[in-house]
């Protein structure tokens, strides 16, 4: 296991930015705090890069990243879809050229575009019924939003099979988060293994968060996955979840700003 | 190919009630950006129709010489850099086209249709436009930093004729952009619903077989329309 404080050589740099996005996927156990990492990797990213275009994407049915970041959410992707979908003759759309128009004209209503980012929220996923044309044209319009920003991050569900089926199939970095629990860091071990086959990536590293002790490192089994930083339990977070306040009024030397920041520095990111 | 030429002498004696400036026919070297390309609010100068204005758009075919005599790009209310910010907006392009190359039947209906599609296909820079097919809005997002560059309705008019000549079947077009605040933007859409009425009546014509007028739900548009029952009863 390698502790990530140590930057890490980037074969992507500004070269690969110039040629697309970077896209961030975050994905790991349930409650290790995926969405409160995701939401400070927007405040960081839009911190060292004002002139940047961001976007978060909350691919999380619970949309619990539009509340960490303080937006409200009106419209998802799955609204779009449903109505699209289900009403393709009510609508009177004539052809897929119509529909494809449709869909992108009603994600720029789903877009929430504010200071500094933007934001999308996917919402629940699709129940009975074939939406297949709506939802690879869902896909493709997601990935031409996502060409049009320099930084994208997607906050995912439990799994990655998610993010490759209803989001994009390709990212640049997935973040992996776990806590201490053997029950995280299995999560974490086979989600890489998902995503090797399902996703399309370039690198790959783990944010321990809400370690105890830092003493409790050594007992971490991550395989060879390289491990971007390690966060202690942080008391300022905790306290900010409970009143649901935006992540943005977090101090900056709270313990997981800093260690998120040590992990996108890691990664050559910021 | 009478179809829709009410319609357009309709439209035209609308626009006519508002102040006409005839802006100059003349190739453009406005670049083209990709159809993956996007306009974000953070980049854009301001809208031309929002949520809050009226964004409507439609292409409307004839092959009569009388009523698209040449090329033209028509302006109703203010330029590009005369505006500051989201404003009511209209396109209408009337497309003449030569009638022998418009085929019959399916194919008349795919060429009406093909022609229409060409907004979705246009893509100059600092214009981005977005449409919703079921709530016949067209909107466009003007880029900041191309209106700094000089974009103009001249220009964007001059492409928009280009496109449509890419098509065989067309040998003129007439654009006319509407931003005058004071303009009955709801008479026109009206006038764009009867439009897209009669070619839905095309479309239904060409799929059922139903010969008794006293009987189809759309009597009332071929009633109106000279030459919809001649399709008909051709077909």
């Amino acid at each position: 296991m390698t502790i990530g404080m140590i930057g890490v050589e980037s074969a992507m740099g500004n070269s690969e930015k110039a040629s697309g996005p970077v896209i961030l996927a975050v994905a790991g156990k349930g409650g290790v705090g995926k969405t409160s990492i995701s939401a400070t990797m927007v405040r960081l990213l839009t911190e060292a890069h004002p002139d940047s275009n961001i976007l978060a994407i909350d691919a999380d049915p619970a949309v619990g990243l539009a509340t960490a970041l303080g937006i409200d959410v009106e419209t998802t992707i799955d609204d779009i879809r449903k109505d699209v979908a289900e009403g393709v003759e009510a609508l009177g759309l004539n052809s897929a050229v119509e529909v494809r128009n449709e869909v992108r004209y009603r994600l720029f209503d789903a877009l929430v575009e504010v200071d500094g980012f933007s934001f999308i929220a996917i919402g629940r996923p699709e129940t009975a019924g074939c939406y297949c044309k709506v939802n690879s044209y869902l896909k493709e319009v997601i990935s031409i939003l996502a060409e049009n920003f320099d930084y994208v991050v997607i906050d995912g569900e439990a799994g990655i099979e998610q993010i490759n089926r209803r989001v994009m199939e390709k990212v640049t970095h997935m973040i992996l988060i776990t806590d201490g629990s053997a029950r995280g860091t299995k999560v974490v071990r086979t989600v890489r293994d998902v995503a090797d086959e399902l996703v399309m990536y370039e690198r790959i590293g783990v944010i321990v968060n809400r370690i105890p002790s830092m003493e409790m490192t050594r007992y971490l089994d991550l395989g060879d996955i390289e491990v971007l930083s390690v966060i202690p339990s942080d008391d300022n977070l905790a306290d900010f979840d409970i009143r649901g306040e935006n992540v943005f009024y977090l101090p900056s030397d709270s313990a997981v700003v800093e260690g998120t920041r040590t992990a996108l520095k890691n990664f050559d990111i910021i | 190919m009478k179809l829709y030429d009410q319609t357009i002498e309709r439209i035209t004696n609308l626009l006519n009630e508002s102040t006409t400036v005839e802006l100059p026919v003349r190739t453009s070297s406005w670049p083209d950006v990709s159809d993956r390309s996007m306009i974000l609010r953070s980049e854009m100068a301001y809208e031309l129709g929002s949520n809050q204005f009226p964004g409507i758009g439609a292409t409307i075919i004839t092959a009569n010489e009388d009523l698209v005599s040449g090329d033209g790009v028509f302006l109703h209310g203010k330029d590009l850099q005369e505006l500051k910010g989201d404003t009511p907006y209209a396109r209408v392009a009337f497309v003449k086209v030569d009638e022998a190359t418009l085929g019959e039947g399916e194919a008349l209906y795919r060429t009406i249709r093909d022609l229409e599609y060409v907004r979705y296909h246009f893509y100059p820079e600092g214009f981005m436009m977005r449409v919703s097919p079921s709530k016949q809005i067209e909107s466009v997002r003007i880029g900041r930093s191309a209106l700094n560059r000089g974009l103009s309705f001249e220009i964007t008019g001059n492409r928009l004729i280009e496109a449509f000549k890419k098509k065989p079947q067309v040998e003129a077009v007439q654009v006319h952009y509407v931003t005058d605040p004071d303009f009955d933007y709801k008479a026109l859409s009206k006038l764009f619903t009867e439009s897209e009425e009669i070619t839905k009546t095309i479309d239904h014509i060409l799929k059922n077989v139903i010969m008794d007028c006293n009987a189809c739900s759309l009597q009332a548009v071929c009633d109106e329309v000279e030459g919809l029952k001649e399709l008909h009863f051709k077909k």
